[in-house]
């Protein structure tokens, strides 16, 4: 089984995300699961979404505490993200431009991946009252990242759920958000592993 | 054909495929999907159905007793403070034996205002005369609604049914489901045929005076139609096995029983991560199972007697408190063992207002209980204090402070 | 020790079915009787509608098999055309 947990802000289309990143589940023929953390349902405020993609049938109802991957669609909630919990191999995937990413992450004992997505959404028109929305540009990312769902899956459902007139800019976002994911560093254990290769 | 949709959709689509004529309801967090659903259904065309728009739910339970008087298949669907408020027509309901079926979200009481699970609500509501039907899957919900009209409408029953799943875990997750074809939940579910209806030509009163002479039987009745219950219910459950397909359950569902010699005993979505608890305490060497009961209301008592009785230990998990007392169903299961078994009978109250219920947590406090670390009675494993209860407990004691120097 | 009560009993419900008098003959009960002054009267059939027990016609005429000289009518006459008169013990039944 992949847990994923995401941290977003309201407005940020997170739950549509998780929602979107399930339908491809399914049409790839895994078993699903995701869900939000309600909590204070206003535009801007901290949001929790937990996904789970499985082989066989998903028994488990409880929140994750051990994700296979972090995603934070916004830089301000990085310190929160992590507090959530993690575990040994944690894969994080963070909304930033590379050399912030490389600088501002660089304590983390964890796998970085990063993706500017604002800069994708403002691009293609996807900004609700001055929010970007960005949750279309990780739907691309997080298929490329994870690798549960491939990104034929992804606008698949895209055109299916998507209203006719932004089909086509939002088959274009997940594929930027596909394609310009970075990887910013290996975990810090790997790194050290194969400094020590390099030295012997 | 396969949905990924949540709990509160999946309903809905049940209720479509009842062929439902009336639906009376007034929205609250978490169920309004149930009703949004519903009502986009009707505004497409997608079901021929009255939806009746009502000022609340005492309201919404009163259209519903008219619409099923007139020998309609009436649904609604609420939650927690919802169900509270229509409480008194809850007896009307089930005392004047109208068929119906609602849905209701188990989410907590407040204060504190909380929109998130428990079953506080639900089981406060238990001796109406309601038959109480508890989901752990998205499958489950769908399945259960469709029966749910089949039981309330069985002559030996003709009492409403309440179909119960968690909030959040289970409403606004989501996951697969196979929805049925129409043609085949027809076969399973025949029309409403109502045993009676108002009717001019034919004028009668529902719910008149009762004297004493008379009002034990009327009572006695509807105890008698839930004990009936027990074999309509489980022959619901399997005749929708074979005609329709999905299965979970009569009034219980056990899980890696066979060889079990202690039992969890849980209700709603903890009984299915209570599976995954089962799966890990086995690893770690105990022979584990356990025990859904899915029916609360007829409780499955001679069911859970038949599973529980020659076990070591029993632990009984409740996502709900009685005051003064204990854990609901741990008080429950408790009763129907008395003088049949030599058990161990421990109780977690825990998943209050949400509190998210892990497969750890449940094994850890499940291995304190059998190693003698915990004793036979409620126990709260997951309160803790922290900066938010602080500060009102710092408030009260400033308070009395400035008593004391008065 | 006493076995719970095993025979069933069935369908038992709270449906009542309109009928003349489920407790008899209600009009043995009156103590005072109306008596309407057809001259005052003004045919407003208020009296008919007021009327619990639906004892009075649209032509106004007073059952007194179920008639409780309750005085509803009375009270309710617009035009005081109704007075209740004792019942003389001749009179009942």
């Amino acid at each position: 089984m992949v847990e994923i947990r995401f941290h977003s802000l309201g407005g940020q289309g997170a739950v549509t995300l998780i929602n979107m990143l399930a339908q491809a589940g399914d049409l790839v023929g895994r078993k699903v699961q995701a869900f939000p953390f309600f909590g204070a349902e206003r535009r801007g405020a901290p949001v929790m979404c937990f996904l789970r993609m499985d082989d066989k049938e998903i028994a488990l109802r409880s929140q994750i505490y051990k994700p296979d991957f972090l995603v934070i669609m916004s830089p301000s909630l990085i310190d929160a993200a992590i507090e959530e919990g993690t575990k040994e191999g944690t894969t994080v995937l963070i909304n930033m431009a590379e050399e912030e990413a490389r600088s501002r992450t660089a304590d983390l004992p964890f796998a970085v991946y990063s993706v500017d997505a604002t800069p994708i959404a403002l691009d293609l028109g996807m900004e609700v009252e001055g929010l970007p929305v960005v949750n279309i540009a990780f739907l691309g990312a997080v298929s490329y990242m994870t690798e549960l769902v491939p990104l034929e899956a992804v606008t698949e459902v895209l055109r299916e759920k998507m209203p006719p007139s932004r089909v086509e800019a939002s088959m274009e976002a997940a594929r930027r958000g596909f394609t310009s994911v970075v990887e910013i560093r290996k975990s810090k254990a790997a790194s050290r592993k194969e400094r020590k290769s390099a030295v012997s | 054909m396969r949905l990924v949709d949540t709990g509160n959709h999946i309903a809905a689509h049940a209720v479509r495929l009842s062929h439902v004529e009336v639906v009376s309801a007034y929205p609250i967090t978490p169920q309004t999907q149930v009703i949004e659903e519903i009502s986009r259904f009707i505004s497409e065309g997608e079901m021929d159905c009255e939806y009746i728009p009502v000022e609340s739910e005492h309201s919404a339970m009163a259209a519903m007793i008219g619409s099923a008087s007139m020998g309609v298949r009436s649904f609604s669907a609420t939650s927690s403070h919802g169900l509270a408020y229509m409480h008194e027509l809850l007896h009307w309901a089930a005392g004047i034996r109208l068929p119906m079926v609602m849905v209701n979200v188990n989410r907590a009481m407040g204060p504190g205002w909380n929109i998130w699970c428990d079953h506080q609500d639900t089981l406060a509501a238990r001796d109406t005369g309601w038959i109480q039907l508890h989901c752990a899957s998205h499958q489950e919900v769908l399945d259960t609604v469709i029966q749910a009209f089949r039981i309330s409408e069985d002559p030996l029953v003709t009492l409403p049914v309440m179909v119960c799943y968690d909030a959040i875990v289970i409403s606004h997750n989501y996951m697969q489901v196979e929805i049925p074809e129409q043609e085949t939940v027809d076969k399973f579910l025949p029309p409403f045929r109502s045993m009676w209806k108002l009717d001019f030509k034919h004028p009668f009163t529902h719910g008149s005076v009762i004297y004493p002479d008379d009002y034990e039987e009327v009572r006695y009745s509807m105890f008698e139609a839930l004990e009936s219950a027990r074999d309509v219910i489980k022959k619901a459950a399997s005749e929708y096995e074979s005609a329709v397909g999905g299965y979970h359950g009569g009034l219980i569902e056990t899980y890696q029983m066979e060889d079990a010699d202690v039992a969890l005993v849980a209700m709603g979505s903890i009984a299915s991560e209570g599976r995954v608890a089962v799966d890990e305490l086995r690893r770690k060497g105990h022979k584990c199972g356990l025990v859904r009961v899915r029916s609360y209301r007829p409780f499955p008592m001679q069911e859970l007697r038949d599973v529980l009785s020659d076990l070591r230990a029993v632990m009984i998990i409740d996502r709900a408190i009685s005051f003064g007392m204990e854990g609901p169903l741990y008080s429950e299961v408790k009763a129907v063992l008395y003088g049949k078994s030599d058990a161990e009978v421990y109780n977690l109250v825990t998943g209050l207002g949400g509190r998210d219920v892990t497969f750890e947590m449940i094994v850890e406090n499940t291995e304190a209980a059998l190693k003698g670390k915990m004793e036979q009675m409620s126990t709260w494993p997951t309160v803790r204090m922290n900066e938010h209860h602080m500060v009102s407990r710092r408030g009260l004691e400033e308070f009395w402070k400035e008593g004391s120097a008065q | 020790m006493p076995k719970r009560k095993k025979e069933k009993i069935g369908f038992v419900s709270t449906i009542s079915v309109p009928s003349e008098g489920s407790v008899g003959l209600t009009g043995s009960w009156r103590i005072f009787k109306p008596v309407l002054n057809e001259e005052r009267c003004n045919k407003c059939l208020f009296c008919w509608i007021y009327c619990p027990e639906g004892c009075i016609t649209k032509d106004l005429k007073i059952n007194f098999d179920y008639c409780k000289g309750c005085g509803i009518c009375a009270e309710e006459c617009p035009a005081k055309a109704i007075t209740m008169v004792k019942e003389e013990a001749d009179e009942t039944g």
